[in-house]
């Protein structure tokens, strides 16, 4: 990413991106941007457009503040890309059990702790997360997610608990209840393989 | 959001945010408030005026205020530990705002909204 007046100064290393939930990056729509171009996808998706407007008023407010006679804040990279995710994440919020006021949580933060529970399974890798609001009993979700599977690591019996742990996490991180998780197998890796477990690897 | 230029207002407003923002910071649980776009970009122009003038604004990033017929209106936007549960810490958040704001700018506290972000697992 080179450095111009429109570039924030940038800290962020390969592995370190922000991903939106629609597959993509804020840097991937940050460096259609500064290229100019857009893709297919990103002319649609409403992920990558909110992403993009908000990164164009980061880039103009970032211009005024370099011309100021003043140094920018360290770390204002990644200021830049958790704003630019919490305004997305307001639009999909879930809401959480209430006395007063109103509490929720963006889909995108409940669906990492749901990957994280999952991944705390030996043998089960969790992929991508989609969680639905039961519109019938209140604050209940329905869950799918992705996953791959080690061979030889007692599927079945790794699926169930990562079923409880969901359950579990849900409920004691969250303050929900799980109505129904539905699991997608959809890769399975060999034990000891080079690079076994990652994603992707087949 | 600072939606008025009536200076009282303004200044309300502004200690509503502060005092909201001390007091969700201080509930257990909470890693920190998260401010989205437009409130870096009030926080960034917030440090420059700091740098340019010495005169501290208070750090409001992630907290926004309006005052509606006499009441206030607060919207919270955090990063919640992923070692508490996220509705009970939203819950204290409520209870914590709607206490402290009153105190400090004696006007009461007519809807909060807690919006959680994130939930911070590296803390596990």
């Amino acid at each position: 990413m080179a450095m111009n007046p429109n570039t924030p100064p940038t800290t962020h290393q390969a592995g370190a991106e922000h991903p939106l939930a629609c597959g993509c990056s804020v840097e991937q729509v940050w460096d259609d941007m500064q290229a100019g171009h857009a893709s297919a996808h990103a002319a649609d998706c409403p992920h990558c457009l909110t992403a993009r407007a908000s990164l164009e008023q980061m880039a103009e407010a970032t211009r005024l503040l370099i011309d100021e006679p003043v140094n920018p804040p360290s770390g204002l990279l990644d200021q830049i890309m958790n704003a630019v995710r919490a305004d997305l994440a307001r639009g999909d919020a879930i809401a959480l059990p209430a006395l007063s006021g109103t509490i929720d949580i963006s889909a995108s933060a409940l669906a990492a702790v749901l990957r994280f529970a999952v991944d705390g399974v030996d043998g089960v890798r969790a992929h991508r997360c989609r969680i639905v609001v039961d519109p019938t009993v209140a604050h209940t979700v329905r869950v799918w997610m992705s996953v791959s599977l080690r061979y030889g690591s007692g599927e079945v019996t790794a699926l169930d608990q990562a079923r409880q742990r969901v359950g579990a996490a849900l409920s004691a991180r969250i303050g929900l209840v799980l109505d129904t998780l539905d699991f997608e197998v959809t890769d399975v890796w060999i034990a000891d393989a080079p690079g076994a477990g990652s994603e992707g690897q087949p | 959001m600072i939606t008025d230029w009536a200076p009282d207002d303004l200044a309300t407003e502004v200690w509503a945010a502060d005092a909201a923002a001390r007091a969700a910071r201080a509930v257990s649980g909470v890693v920190r408030l998260q401010p989205g776009v437009w409130g870096l970009i009030r926080h960034l122009a917030a440090r420059a005026f700091e740098q340019a003038t010495g005169q501290a604004l208070p750090d409001i990033a992630g907290v926004n205020v309006d005052l509606v017929d006499g009441g206030v209106m607060v919207e919270v936007q955090l990063v919640v530990d992923g070692g508490y549960q996220a509705a009970a810490v939203g819950a204290a958040v409520c209870a914590a705002v709607c206490a402290a704001v009153p105190i400090a700018v004696g006007h009461p506290v007519t809807d909060v909204w807690v919006h959680i972000a994130e939930i911070d697992l590296t803390l596990d």
